[in-house]
């Protein structure tokens, strides 16, 4: 696709540009909400519960100051999990939309809606999603880890350390972080390749009916 | 299903205002969700523990939220089930709200269409 295709002095690069601040704004405040909400209940939860989340709230609470089982604490994580949730959001949708230009046809199924307008619905492209969502978690993974190891508390994180049950080669080091960095990436992969081919299938069908 | 307009800037836009098949993203996050608790949950049951240590200690302490799960095959199954729930429900509000935020952004702008096309004069 020639995306120097100009019309009325405006490039399809322009519009792709314009649209994409849209739609990252939009992801951003969704994940925001959601991570920022997620912490509010699991504090709350911890809070008037018997003890139940307390080891979570206080496990997330070493990388997000001032988070706790408390009103306070909760208030906290809501922004806490408001700005890394947007951060995190803002990151997968732009290297998930890196590619769009060159597929944009590709990724949306165009379909006769009962007034005569075409409506269109979204198709995912799993390498883009695999690639974003692996490497954001793989960021933070080395991230947490590396944290974890300048406060100088490695030795002490046996909850840390646990994550070798499932990434082999992990440890709370640098190097540690970059073995189990490099697994998570190939684990978020593979399960946003599967995601999106559930996806995709499933929108597919519904329209060839 | 057509064929797009041949026009990348219409296609542009399009994919940009595209809405998400809320029960596809349903059906996606539903059954990875499901699958990644029930993969990890037998991957800690394959591995095992030596004589006299639990298997999975913490991850046990999901029993919490989703009762009658364990670390075990039969926990496995019953956790998969448990987490395609919570997947299902997080990929529903998600495609929602972002389907919404569009829907806002398109009545949005005919709103400002219409009132353009009218004139005093």
């Amino acid at each position: 696709m020639n995306d120097h295709a100009e019309r009325d002095g405006v490039t399809d690069r322009d519009v792709l540009e314009a649209t994409l601040r849209f739609n990252t704004l939009v992801f951003s405040i969704i994940l925001g909400v959601f991570a920022g909400a997620t912490l509010l209940a699991l504090s709350l939860v911890a809070h008037y519960g018997k003890g139940t989340g307390r080891l979570a709230v206080a496990l997330i609470g070493v990388f997000l100051p001032g988070y706790g089982a408390t009103w306070p604490g909760a208030l906290l994580g809501l922004f806490w999990g408001f700005l890394f949730g947007a951060l995190l959001g803002a990151g997968i949708y732009r290297i998930n939309a890196r590619n769009v230009l060159e597929k944009v046809d590709e990724l949306v199924i165009a379909e006769r809606g009962a007034n005569g307008f075409t409506r269109a619905v979204l198709r995912l492209d799993g390498h883009s999603l695999g690639l974003a969502i692996g490497a954001v978690g793989a960021l933070g993974l080395v991230t947490t880890t590396n944290m974890l190891v300048a406060r100088g508390t490695a030795a002490e994180s046996v909850h840390a350390r646990l994550l070798s049950e499932v990434l082999p080669g992990y440890t709370v080091s640098m190097v540690g972080s970059i073995i189990g960095a490099m697994e998570l990436f190939v684990v978020a992969y593979v399960f946003c390749r599967a995601f999106v081919a559930i996806y995709n299938w499933v929108a597919g069908r519904r329209r060839q009916r | 299903m057509e064929a797009l307009p041949g026009d990348h800037r219409d296609a542009i836009i399009m994919w940009a205002l595209a809405k998400l098949d809320v029960v596809a993203f349903v059906a996606a996050s539903a059954a990875v969700a499901g699958a990644a608790l029930l993969m990890l949950t037998l991957a800690l049951v394959l591995k095992g523990a030596p004589p006299g240590i639990p298997v999975g200690p913490n991850l046990v302490e999901l029993a919490v939220f989703f009762p009658g799960y364990s670390v075990s095959a039969v926990g496995a199954l019953i956790g998969g089930a448990y987490a395609s729930v919570v997947g299902g429900v997080a990929g529903f509000l998600l495609a929602t709200f972002w389907n919404a935020a569009h829907a806002l952004f398109l009545a949005v702008i005919r709103m400002r269409a219409n009132l353009a096309s009218y004139s005093i004069d």
